[in-house]
């Protein structure tokens, strides 16, 4: 084999995609989603992350250093910037759909992080503010992380809560994705599919 | 009976090299909470068959955060010996994903000459810079730099994988140089018939094989970058005041850890061997320049590989 034809040979090997293995999950996330009507109004979505052992007592550790057992402000504060923040770029591992369309993220409101039996919560919510007509409408809600560092456990029904429904008919059923996945054998989550119409 | 390596051959042997290479590549995501920044540009996407193996891992990550906590209030040696079995299945499934210097040791390998044992002492020596830079890195942050943790961590193991991804794509380069420039006596005649003027590389005599040097050096830079999980685990022990246990789970998750990129390092080994027996029956120049496609194609996707992540992390 000639030295042009080593050359060109490695040239090829060096255009091979690096990037496609799959990435595996470090911290784990159970899920509990809360729906809460106002009236004929979709008014917010809050949510509840319970955090794994590994992950809760590191952060723990990090910002729970005066008070042992819960953050005062300060130190909510501080975990908000330090380990909360940052999701902006991962759009807090949420996606909202109203009837095929993807909804733009409503701003986070009320964050805040408690622990109970040594894990970490984060609680906060998503003004949605959706009129609810009387045709059919379906949201989609779906939490995951793209890049997979983060494992949201799987979703149950019973994890998802409806309050104050008084106006509205509204059902709750976890559907597998719809999408077409991007690469073969990809981890499609499961959604929250919430169909409602005013009564 | 004269046979020649067939096309189809050939074929099948690129493809099998490729698909090796391709399989295991990719980077260590950063921690979407504590870094800054959003996700990496090389970061491997999610698959559904680590999502059947997700509550295995959750399963053992809450075990072991309770079981150093049962070390500490336990005087019998149970929990420690629980504890070191789970790290080690731990460091064992973990080094499954991406990052853990799977595409490096395989396309190390496949550019190398080595035997299985080779890749055992590979294994171990990236088990023992893993365990070393991971305690070195957790306990300079708890006790020197004190800051918070997990941000702290998130810095300093983006700037030691900086490091290495930098030191793997000089160690690909120069592996490439020597492949390509490499020594070959043989003289092509303008029939396409090759004359083979006997030399060692060509008769499984002693061709040169990897020294322990290259084997530290490519365990060194695949090894240092430190795995969240094992550094997370010291920093519960540490916080427990049983850093023994932290110890203990850090060593046991690095041996898991080199049992996995042995097993890689020993298939790649193996495929290489295959395809240059497969490719050597009979006479001629087949079975040379099929060991210098492999060599090559092994040093090349090394070199891009550390290049490209160097270059993701730097922008």
């Amino acid at each position: 084999m000639r030295c042009s034809s080593r050359i060109a040979l490695a040239a090829l090997f060096a255009f091979v995609p690096v990037f496609c293995a799959y990435a595996h999950p470090h911290v784990f996330i159970s899920n509990h989603v809360a729906v809460d009507f106002e009236g004929t109004v979709l008014a917010r979505v809050s949510v509840e992350w319970t955090f794994d052992e590994l992950f809760s007592q590191m952060i723990i550790a990090d910002y729970d250093r005066v008070s042992k057992g819960s953050f005062t402000e300060a130190e909510a504060m501080a975990l908000k910037k330090g380990a909360f923040d940052n999701l902006r770029n991962y759009h807090y591992f949420l996606a909202f759909f109203l009837n095929g369309k993807a909804l733009a993220l409503p701003p986070i409101r009320d964050f805040k992080p408690t622990i109970k039996d040594g894990r970490l919560i984060y609680s906060f919510s998503l003004p949605l503010e959706l009129p609810i007509a009387a045709k059919p409408a379906e949201l989609r809600i779906t939490s995951y992380d793209d890049t997979y560092y983060v494992a949201f456990d799987k979703t149950n029904q019973s994890d998802v809560e409806i309050h104050s429904a008084d106006a509205v008919a509204a059902e709750v059923s976890i559907e597998k994705t719809k999408v077409k996945p991007e690469w073969p054998g990809q981890f499609m989550p499961d959604q929250i599919v919430l169909r409602m119409r005013r009564k | 009976m004269r046979r020649r390596p067939t096309d189809a051959m050939r074929r099948l042997a690129a493809t099998a090299i490729l698909a090796l290479c391709v399989m295991y590549a990719g980077a260590e995501s950063p921690n979407p909470f504590t870094s800054s920044g959003g996700p990496s540009r090389m970061s491997a996407p999610a698959s559904g068959s680590i999502a059947v193996l997700a509550p295995v891992l959750r399963a053992m990550t809450d075990r072991l955060a309770e079981l150093a906590r049962q070390v500490r209030e336990s005087s019998s040696p149970g929990p420690m010996l629980t504890l070191a079995l789970i790290s080690l299945a731990y460091g064992i499934f973990h080094a499954l994903g991406p990052g853990h210097g799977k595409t490096i040791v395989s396309t190390f390998f496949l550019a190398e000459e080595a035997k299985l044992r080779h890749s055992l002492i590979a294994g171990y020596l990236i088990a023992l810079v893993h365990a070393v830079s991971a305690l070195a890195i957790v306990l300079t942050l708890f006790f020197i730099v004190q800051g918070v943790f997990s941000t702290g961590f998130e810095s300093a193991s983006r700037i030691v994988q900086t490091l290495s991804f930098g030191a793997i794509a000089v160690i690909g380069a120069v592996m490439l140089v020597q492949r390509i420039r490499g020594k070959e006596h043989s003289h092509a005649s303008g029939k396409g018939h090759t004359h083979d003027h006997s030399h060692a590389d060509d008769h499984d005599g002693e061709p040169r094989q990897v020294t322990f040097k290259e084997l530290f050096g490519i365990a060194l830079a695949s090894g240092v970058v430190p795995c969240p999980g094992a550094s997370a685990i010291i920093l519960v022990c540490l916080s427990l005041n049983v850093l023994f246990a932290g110890v203990v789970a850090v060593v046991m998750i690095s041996i898991g850890m080199g049992l996995t990129v042995t097993v890689i390092g020993s298939i790649a080994i193996l495929v290489k061997r295959g395809v240059l027996k497969a490719s050597s029956s009979g006479h001629g120049g087949g079975a040379r320049i099929v060991r210098r496609i492999v060599e090559i194609a092994g040093a090349s996707v090394l070199f891009a590989f550390g290049l490209s992540l160097f270059v993701a992390q730097l922008v």
